[in-house]
């Protein structure tokens, strides 16, 4: 399987260095930021009518290093302002990101950002599908959190949308985001996955939830199989519950039974009297999410 | 399990309360009076300001103070929901420099985040120092200290008509375990041709635990946790060609397991005094853990289920180590590509298994049993994705996203077991000799077997093997029919194949007496009157699941600040792997949020999915309907009002076969309706459509008004109100968590003393109760009252 995989590897690289040959020969240049015919001013012009901007919302954040090095600074972003200053402050004559889809907005954004490991899904991401760029959490200009130049921070800021998930994180069982101790980001990423709902996964391509519950994870001899094949969520609500151990259900019996009855793939109820202990069916199968002893899970 | 508890948790401060409460007020008036004169100008505010020091703007600030908590009722409850106790506390400390010019020597930015030093359950350290175009490290340490005692959950709740009565107040698989974990992740050269990522975490989770285990009835267990995982990374990210980046990762994860299992205690004692536990479950009309647990004399019953010992270890090592190859690239014009191969292969070795067992189960009179074996699973994965988006024109794309993951999970354990019986707790257990046991192995010196004994020695192989392929694929098309208006359709195709199998061997030996019992019960004797069989046993299953998804969205922007996105997902399934997972899911979602002002956001969702399973036999209906809005008001500096509400209608029915007798004189709905399951499953008579229905009201206000430029105040109350049905099984089963009122007011009172000191003075109330207090546990209430005197010292 490692040859495989090797040969599978070097075979991955050749098509994509030959792919690039060729489209290297043919590909045009990126349209550059809107008049890609207009000269470039320097971001000192900018900041004769822009000093405010420039002082307290460029100079101090992580975009100022878009000046050195021969970069365009405020250009950078907002393309050539030579017409813009000409025309004496022509607003049509340069880019303003409040006028360009959130498609376009992004865009520009990832022309710089799109190269980092967090950010290459954002094309194909939940957040780009329903129109939310990046303009939408991050303000380059006014930032209230410093880190990210985030509009807010989380996770008020997911709140503004997914009101839901407060009202989740609110329950008295939950994971403990509004305390601080987990991120939104922690569990999703918010510029996209190759999964669903914009979750992340393990290097193993397993549910994120095992980054803290490590010993859920297994492998185990015997698996709980949904575990594996449906993910926690076939009995866990994540964000919150309104039930201990954030169970789907406020009784553990019930949970079970609604899988473990006829007619059903895994082993159905045994014959246990629901009249007697045996209401609590993870008193006797306590290791519920696998075992390495017991086919039964009792231990 | 009082004893456990109060040394669970050390909890909480004890004899020192009262001092520490004393030297916490004096320490703070102290503070108090100290810092009038130490600041640098009483008539300034102490809103942060940054300061340059060294060519950074710097800024920081610290909040330390002493929190009184007051806790009346249910102090588990409390403290698993809440668990903020009393004490002197850190209660937040930030730092932030950033270079003036951008030219740090060491750094351009600092930040520095934590908080809950000093004993609160939640704490962490977040930090992130960069150096532009050198290196970015970011390094995480949380702690979380888990407290949980749900009374209910695995509670076997005893009939106070048992005799004896015993009542478990406390939940058997109680957790007050400590969860460190550290992230660390440095980039080096994060722009450049070649950057390099290095990252490690380390999460670590130790403390007291319990469980339970059934061997006859069920014992408390304690199960001191103790888990370490180790994760490393180590990558180079290769910019090939504009645009382009293609990296490669190199993983491990290595995983060390050391909980083990030991009978919490033997509470009770035979005639001779010798110590025995007798479980947990105590219903002497149902024989739990006999008709009668306890002699006239007081002592236990021999005759009964019971523990003398158990222990359990099963240290598991765990190391995975991944590859992982990615790629992006926007080099051409109108064409994103994301791609990504990653392989894990590994093993988890269980190298030395050991269970023993001391005590008596009466249906098979096992009375000691050691278990000893090996288990090694291996795990394979492989996954891969593609995504690619085609922009056809400025504004019509076609986004594709391809997903493929495979893993496979062979494992074995092999073990042996070996098994003595006698008929009481008082009896010792005979070990088979053939010169005590001769022709015809009647002897009271021979094992004391039963019909239902199991095999005195097995040798047994277990293989096990799980796969899952899945394949998927989801094609959209999007188009801005103008920058205020966004609309999409797309189809998501997915193939599922699980394959399952198990084999089991085993070779058992049955001594006498009656040794042809059991799986030898067709058997033959030799000479010494032993019965071996080797008994085999295997299954395999595959599912395949093949789903189509219909998507589509429109988000429109009609107003400056008004944003409506509404969208769909409908999935069709072919088949389910459980009776739960849905063949068919429709999701709609509408997302609204308007900014009239820049003061002023109002947002509302609606949020409803339902999912089912038509099977005849089975007929899984589920629901989840949510509906919110939230307001966010600051019209003025020295006025805000932050408004939210949520409801949400939870519901998930399916069809039951079930067991159920309850006692004399009780009537339980559910039974009395019940239709007929016995020609389906005799075990399982009754038949019901189960149904869990949750409906859930949360609302919240949080007012801030500054009647003062230095003084802030602020009111606020959350509510969360939970009601909903599910049948009664069991006539003491209390209904929980399924109806329940959280009330959450505060108060705070923020007085800027001097300049960059703030006084706080801040009141949190919390009250949990259930609805429903039927029942042989105690009610789960309490309420509480914390307050917090703080000062908070920022520049």
């Amino acid at each position: 399987m490692t040859h495989r995989f090797a040969v599978g590897l070097v075979l991955l690289l050749a098509m994509f260095g030959a792919g690039a040959a060729v489209s290297a020969q043919t590909a045009p240049e990126k349209p550059s930021a809107a008049g890609a015919s207009s000269a470039y001013a320097g971001s000192e012009a900018c900041m004769t009518c822009h000093e405010d901007v420039y002082k307290k919302q460029f100079e101090g954040t992580p975009h100022f290093q878009t000046t050195k090095k021969g970069g365009h600074g405020c250009e950078s972003c907002h393309g050539p302002g030579a017409e813009h200053i000409a025309g004496g402050g022509d607003k049509s004559k340069i880019i303003r990101f409040a006028e360009l889809s959130r498609a376009e907005s992004s865009r520009r954004c990832l022309e710089c950002h799109g190269e980092s490991q967090t950010q290459r899904h954002h094309a194909v991401s939940a957040h780009a599908s329903n129109d939310v760029g990046c303009i939408d959490c991050h303000s380059p200009h006014h930032a209230k959190s410093e880190q990210h130049l985030l509009a807010k921070s989380q996770p008020e800021l997911c709140y503004g949308c997914h009101a839901a998930t407060k009202a989740d994180f609110a329950r008295p069982y939950r994971h403990r985001v509004n305390e601080g101790l987990v991120e939104c980001s922690d569990c999703h990423n918010v510029h996209g996955t190759a999964g669903l709902r914009q979750v992340r996964a393990t290097q193993g391509g397993e549910a994120t939830c095992y980054k803290c519950h490590a010993d859920k994870q297994g492998p185990f001899v015997y698996e709980h199989m949904p575990v594996k094949t449906e993910g926690c969520g076939s009995c866990h609500t994540p964000h919150g519950s309104t039930n201990p151990r954030l169970l789907r259900v406020s009784q553990v019996n019930l949970l079970c039974l609604q899988c473990h009855s006829f007619p059903g793939p895994g082993p159905s109820g045994p014959a246990h009297n629901q009249s007697q202990k045996y209401q609590a069916c993870t008193m006797c199968h306590a290791a519920i999410h696998g075992s390495n002893a017991n086919a039964a899970f009792m231990q | 399990m009082t004893n456990r508890m109060e040394n669970a948790g050390s909890k909480y401060w004890g004899s020192i309360r009262s001092h520490a409460r004393m030297l916490g007020t004096i320490g703070l008036l102290g503070l108090s009076l100290v810092f009038p004169a130490t600041g640098r100008s009483q008539s300034q505010s102490a809103a942060p300001e940054e300061v340059s020091y060294g060519g950074y703007r710097v800024h920081q600030s610290i909040e330390a103070g002493y929190r009184f908590s007051d806790v009346t009722g249910n102090e588990s409850m409390y403290d698993t929901l809440i668990n903020l106790h009393e004490g002197p506390r850190i209660f937040e400390q930030t730092l932030s420099m950033r270079s003036e010019k951008h030219q740090g020597v060491l750094f351009d930015d600092l930040f520095l985040t934590s908080l809950g030093w000093g004993g609160d359950p939640n704490n962490y350290l977040r930090m992130r120092v960069q150096k532009n175009r050198w290196y970015d490290f970011r390094a995480s340490f949380r702690r979380d200290q888990n407290y949980f005692d749900f009374n209910l959950l695995a509670n076997p709740l005893n009939p106070a008509t048992s005799v004896p009565s015993v009542s478990i107040e406390a939940s058997p698989h109680t957790f007050a375990t400590r969860r460190r974990m550290s992230d660390f992740d440095l980039s080096l050269l994060p722009q450049s041709k070649i950057s390099f990522r290095l990252g490690y975490s380390h999460n670590n989770m130790t403390g007291p635990s319990w469980t339970s285990i059934h061997e006859g009835t069920d014992a408390l267990l304690a199960q001191p946790w103790s888990t370490t995982q180790d994760m490393y990374r180590l990558g180079v990210d290769v910019k090939l060609l504009p645009r382009t980046v293609l990296s490669y990762d190199q993983f491990w994860n290595a995983y060390k397991g050391d909980t083990a299992a030991n009978l919490n205690s033997t509470p009770y004692a035979l005639a001779d005094e010798t110590p025995v536990d007798l479980g947990l479950p105590f219903n002497s009309a149902a024989s739990q853990p006999c008709a009668t647990p306890l002699l006239g004399d007081g002592t236990a019953n021999p005759a009964c289920n019971g523990y003398f010992a158990y222990g359990r270890f099963n240290a598991t090592r765990n190391s995975f180590p991944t590859e992982q190859l990615s790629v992006r690239s926007s080099y051409l014009a109108h064409v994103d590509v994301t791609g990504n191969v990653s392989y894990t292969s590994g093993d988890m070795k269980l190298p030395s298994y050991a269970e023993l067992y001391e005590g008596l189960t009466t249906r098979t009179r096992a009375r000691n049993s050691d278990t000893e074996g090996t288990a090694l699973v291996h795990r394979v994965t492989a996954s891969a994705d593609a995504g690619v988006t085609v922009h056809l024109t400025d504004h019509f794309r076609l986004v594709d996203n391809f997903r493929f993951y495979n893993f496979r999970l062979p494992g074995a354990f092999a073990y042996t077991a070996t098994t003595l019986y006698g008929a009481t707790l008082l009896s010792v257990p005979n070990v088979f000799d053939p010169a005590t046991c001769p022709p015809p192995f009647t002897a009271a010196t021979c094992p004391q077997h039963n019909a239902s004994s199991g095999a005195d020695v097995a040798a047994v192989l277990d293989q096990n093997f799980l796969k899952q392929d899945l394949k998927s694929n989801t094609a959209e098309l999007q188009y801005d029919f103008s920058r205020k208006l966004t609309a999409r359709v797309g189809y998501r195709y997915q193939r599922r194949t699980i394959f399952e199998s198990s084999s089991d061997v085993q070779d058992l030996t049955f001594y006498p007496t009656l040794a042809t019992r059991g799986a030898c019960a067709t058997g033959t004797v030799d000479a010494e009157g032993v019965c071996t069989v080797t008994t085999t046993a295997s299954d395999d299953a595959t599912t395949e699941i093949e789903s189509h998804s219909l998507l589509a969205g429109v988000s429109v922007r009609p107003l400056t600040g008004l944003r409506l996105s509404f969208d769909t997902e409908k999935v069709y399934a072919d088949h389910a792997f459980t009776r739960i997972s849905p063949r068919k899911e429709s999701r709609y979602r509408v997302v609204g949020s308007y900014t009239p002002r820049p003061w002023a956001v109002i947002g509302g969702t609606v949020n409803t999915l339902t999912n089912s399973n038509g099977d005849a036999d089975i007929r899984f209906r589920g629901h989840n309907y949510n509906y919110g809005f939230n307001a966010s008001l600051n019209p003025h500096p020295r006025f805000g009002l932050d408004l939210a509400y949520n409801y949400s209608d939870y519901q998930q029915n399916s069809l039951i076969c079930f067991n159920d007798t309850p006692p004399t004189g009780v009537t339980l709905p559910v039974v009395t309706n019940a239709g007929d399951c016995s020609a389906n499953d005799a075990g399982n008579p009754l038949l019901t459509d189960s149904y869990y229905q949750s409906k859930t009201h949360y609302g919240m206000f949080l007012l801030m008004v500054k009647p003062l430029a230095r003084v802030t105040t602020r009111a606020g109350y959350s509510a969360t109100a939970v009601s909903g049905q599910i049948p009664q099984f069991n006539i003491l089963q209390p209904l929980g968590s399924l109806g329940y009122d959280y009330h959450q007011p505060l108060a705070s009172l923020d007085v800027d003393l001097v300049r960059n000191v703030t006084w706080h003075a801040g009141w949190n109330y919390a009250q949990y109760g259930e609805k429903d207090f039927a029942g042989p546990t105690a009610p789960r209430y309490f309420h509480c009252n914390e307050v917090s005197l703080s000062l908070k010292y920022a520049f």
